[in-house]
């Protein structure tokens, strides 16, 4: 199931009561797919969006690359003759007062898993004496849409919050005009989605 | 009731002449039913349909959007012996089985995250899971096309798609006038939820609808 920008765009032009998107005075096209970008970056908050990776891990070497969009890891495991071992998440802070040298502690299995993100990074403690490969069930960011690529893997009441989105962005920028009580009921209606979406993508 | 008759309805509401609309049209009308539409069945979780899925073998984690149209919320998971499939956080299924990953068994837990489906145990041989659920309708856009709702919540959706139109595009004009419009489509949401919540409890179904009127009346 896919949301199609594209079209939510096009509904979003007569409510900003544009004739067609070329004459579309409150929004340019890029704008309106600003807002959907920001707007798929709120629901990834939500966990709407959910993806899995396994990286290797090199021998010597306790750093892996966060993947691609990264937002938060859900669960972790290594693989340990040919089963998934969980691998638990610490925080540095915590990581640090159980093991102070724990940046040059060797091991051959895994512990922990810290998340090194303003790196874009994740260690693996202690440094593993051998290759390994990572199980990661993480939420992520979905790729920006554009008029090119405007297909966004979501459920359709999804094209609904972003047209909120959207049109509410649009307006606020126009408030001088009188507009921002729409900008406000727009973000009313965004935030009953989210309010919705997060009731039931808690599981 | 009909797309047609329902935009017909929505278009007078607004103040237009059906058949010569000049602020609103008939399409902008129609967008606005089915998002209504949509709505409604995220709010109350009132489409439900089943499908069968084909669980293959040694695979705990299956993207479930492929495989379960505009799914919004899982209801009831069998498997095809008939066992039910329980739900659970990923944090309990990992808190339950530190390599519950790994566990061959008929499945007897799921976790939905992301558009995730984890199952554990994963069977040992391809199995079929039949999984209710929740669906957001499928978009109204032939004339005699009818939602998916119960007859007696179409009037709802005029309401509501009056109500949005009016407040996006006219604003705090007339956002005052087109209240009470909002308030009998949350009362219909309401009555409609409360129906489905007794029967979700009945049928032990694992989502129950979201409160809508305790969302509105705590803001």
């Amino acid at each position: 199931m896919a949301v199609n920008c594209t079209a939510v765009r096009d509904r979003a032009v007569p409510l900003l009561h544009g004739q067609n998107l070329g004459a579309l005075t409150a929004a340019s096209s890029d704008d309106i797919f600003l807002s959907f970008n920001l707007g798929a970056e709120e629901l990834a908050k939500l966990r709407l969006f959910g993806q899995v990776a396994t990286p290797a891990v090199t021998s010597g070497n306790p750093l892996v690359a966060a993947p691609t969009r990264h937002v938060a890891t859900l669960y972790a495991a290594w693989l340990a003759a040919g089963t998934w071992a969980r691998l638990p998440r610490i925080s540095r802070a915590r990581l640090e007062a159980l093991d102070p040298a724990y940046r040059t502690r060797t091991g051959a299995t895994p512990t922990h898993l810290v998340e090194e993100l303003e790196a874009g990074a994740m260690r693996v403690y202690p440094t593993p004496t051998a290759n390994l490969t990572l199980l990661l069930i993480y939420l992520e960011r979905r790729a920006d849409v554009s008029t090119g690529s405007p297909t966004l893997a979501a459920e359709p009441p999804v094209a609904d919050y972003l047209l909120y989105r959207a049109i509410g962005d649009a307006r606020r920028r126009n408030a001088d005009e009188g507009m921002a009580d729409v900008a406000a009921f727009c973000d009313e209606q965004a935030q009953l989605y989210a309010a919705l979406f997060r009731a039931y993508s808690g599981r | 009731m009909t797309f047609s008759a329902m935009r017909t309805e929505v278009l007078r509401r607004l103040g237009e002449n059906p058949s010569t609309p000049v602020w609103y049209t008939a399409a902008e009308a129609g967008e606005a039913l089915n998002e209504a539409h949509r709505l409604f069945a995220l709010a109350a979780l009132s489409v439900e349909k089943t499908a069968t899925i084909a669980l293959p073998a040694a695979t705990p984690i299956l993207a479930s959007r492929p495989l379960l149209a505009a799914m919004l919320a899982p209801l009831r998971i069998y498997t095809a012996a008939g066992s039910r499939v329980r739900p659970a956080s990923l944090e309990t299924l990992a808190g339950r089985d530190s390599r519950f990953l790994n566990a061959e068994d008929e499945p007897r837990f799921y976790a939905l995250v992301g558009g995730l489906l984890i199952v554990t145990p994963q069977p040992a041989a391809p199995l079929d899971l039949s999984v209710t659920y929740a669906a957001s309708p499928t978009d109204m856009a032939a004339d005699s096309s009818t939602p998916e709702i119960p007859d007696e919540d179409h009037g709802a959706l005029i309401e509501r798609a009056f109500y949005t139109l009016v407040s996006v595009k006219e604003g705090a004009s007339r956002r005052t006038e087109a209240e009470p419009a909002q308030q009998a489509f949350v009362r219909a949401v309401e009555a409609r939820a409360a129906l489905v919540r007794s029967r979700a409890l009945s049928m032990d179904y694992d989502t129950q609808p979201f409160e809508l009127g305790r969302y509105f009346n705590g803001r």
